[in-house]
């Protein structure tokens, strides 16, 4: 009868290693589910939302660059002080929005600089305050920004708006025809030269030519890219300026003429005129979620393009 | 049916010992024969789950070089950029080392020393900015931008 009870064993032995098995199989069962749930996570490192944010800030500050240039902009250290309020604010508003989600923003104004705003607001010849057709509109220059001219009346072939640094090399943009067939040309300062709008298209006054965006009459135009090779600092004058009548603005990187006006702009509200203005603003932005810390300086200038 | 019943007699004493010994050697090889088809399949599975552990590790730590990479390009060359990642420090119970081979089609070698030798997984990187080479241990890893290198340096945190 010993040997039948010892009869058993096999099948203990035998249940305890297939047991044993099962256990192991168990386990690596769970690190495939571990493998199979770390796959299966989204991408934790939101890189996106970090490039978002940056986007954010660019237009934020550039909106708060507008709006200073646009409100109480009667001397830089107002628009100074508008601006660093708005990054300021800015800043507060997009840090609670993101404290939300568990992410800390941040935006500081690293530094700005000033420029001014030279406009002819009254529709006119582009000549100086005492109508002289060859006139110089700004010098020592090394970026301009949203530059756009609206042309009501074409009486001449001469008007040339030129930007020429010291070499010289000079960049020219000359408005030619009708007013029912107008054409834009541009020479950069290699001497390459384009046909706005390309083609044999003409466009009919008035018209805009938006030289920071690169369309005349709405219409993108290659090569309309303004003083593209010409070196820094350049000057900008106007020739001929009474063989063309219209408005025009343009914000350029120079301080002293609107702290000093020349005598070709109107002192007393007239056109042409100058005023203060806030050229760009450098920032600096962080942004820290749990997995991704990110911290950018970004130099931000609205309406720019040729630089 | 006599005879029958008085062949049983004899033979019962044999058939009893025989019987014993047939059904012991059976269930011998019967549970020899499932231990070892058992143990088969669980290496088999705990060498394929490993394979899939360390090409799910280096697939994240891909991923998080390439949402670095993007957040470096669509930045200034000044731009400081961290991501951390949480990674285990052992797959199926083994340790296992994550290679960064810089190249300019740069990849990840991921291998680990199990019981039955090495088990290596290739995993390709889709980066623009360079990547500097590097060895690390299994466990949370950290992702850096290096201005000065301008390089993505891939490191334990």
């Amino acid at each position: 009868m010993a040997d039948l009870d010892d009869r058993g064993q096999i099948l203990v032995v035998g249940g305890f290693l297939l047991a044993v098995v099962f256990v192991a199989l168990a386990l690596i069962l769970n690190s495939a589910i571990y493998a199979e749930n770390l796959a299966s996570r989204t991408e934790a490192t939101d890189g996106d939302r970090a490039l978002q944010y940056r986007s954010e800030v660019r237009a934020g500050t550039g909106a708060a660059i507008e709006h200073a240039n646009q409100y109480d902009n009667t001397s830089h250290a107002t628009i100074t002080r508008n601006v660093s309020n708005g990054v300021a604010d800015f800043s507060d508003l997009s840090a609670r929005h993101a404290a939300v989600t568990g992410r800390t923003t941040n935006v500081s104004l690293l530094g700005t600089t000033n420029g001014t705003r030279i406009e002819q607001r009254a529709n006119r010849t582009f000549t100086n305050n005492s109508s002289e057709g060859n006139w110089t509109v700004v010098e020592d220059v090394s970026n301009t920004r949203k530059l756009r001219m609206n042309v009501s009346a074409i009486h001449d072939d001469g008007y040339q708006f030129v930007a020429n640094d010291s070499i010289p090399r000079e960049w020219y943009l000359n408005v030619t025809g009708t007013n029912a067939s107008a054409d834009v040309e541009i020479r950069d300062g290699a001497g390459n030269t384009y046909e706005c709008p390309s083609g044999a298209a003409s466009v009919s006054v008035p018209f805009w030519i938006n030289v920071s965006e690169g369309t005349v009459a709405g219409e993108e135009c290659a090569g309309l890219v303004f003083a593209e090779n010409v070196g820094d600092p350049y000057e900008v004058t106007i020739d001929n300026g009474s063989d063309l009548q219209g408005n025009y603005t343009m914000i350029v990187d120079n301080e002293s003429l609107s702290q000093s006006p020349t005598d070709d702009y109107n002192s007393t509200g007239g056109s042409p005129f100058v005023e203060p203005a806030m050229y760009n603003v450098s920032v600096e932005l962080t942004y820290e979620s749990p997995e991704l810390f990110y911290r950018d300086q970004i130099r931000v200038a609205p309406g720019e393009s040729d630089d | 049916m006599t005879e029958r019943a008085g062949g049983d007699d004899h033979d019962r004493a044999v058939s009893s010992t025989l019987s014993y010994a047939l059904g012991l050697s059976i269930a011998t090889m019967l549970i020899t024969g499932l231990v070892i088809g058992a143990g088969g399949y669980v290496e088999q599975r705990r060498e394929s789950v490993t394979r899939d552990g360390m090409t799910v590790i280096g697939q994240q730590i891909a991923s998080d070089v390439q949402a670095v990479d993007r957040v470096v390009s669509g930045s200034d060359d000044e731009a400081n950029v961290t991501a951390t990642q949480g990674l285990p420090e052992r797959i199926v119970g083994n340790d296992y080392t994550v290679v960064v081979v810089a190249r300019s089609d740069a990849y990840l070698r991921v291998t680990t020393d199990s019981a039955d030798g090495e088990i290596a997984v290739t995993v390709p990187l889709a980066n623009e900015t360079d990547v500097a080479a590097a060895r690390l241990d299994g466990g949370d890893v950290g992702i850096t931008y290096d201005e000065g290198e301008d390089a993505l340096v891939i490191e334990s945190a």
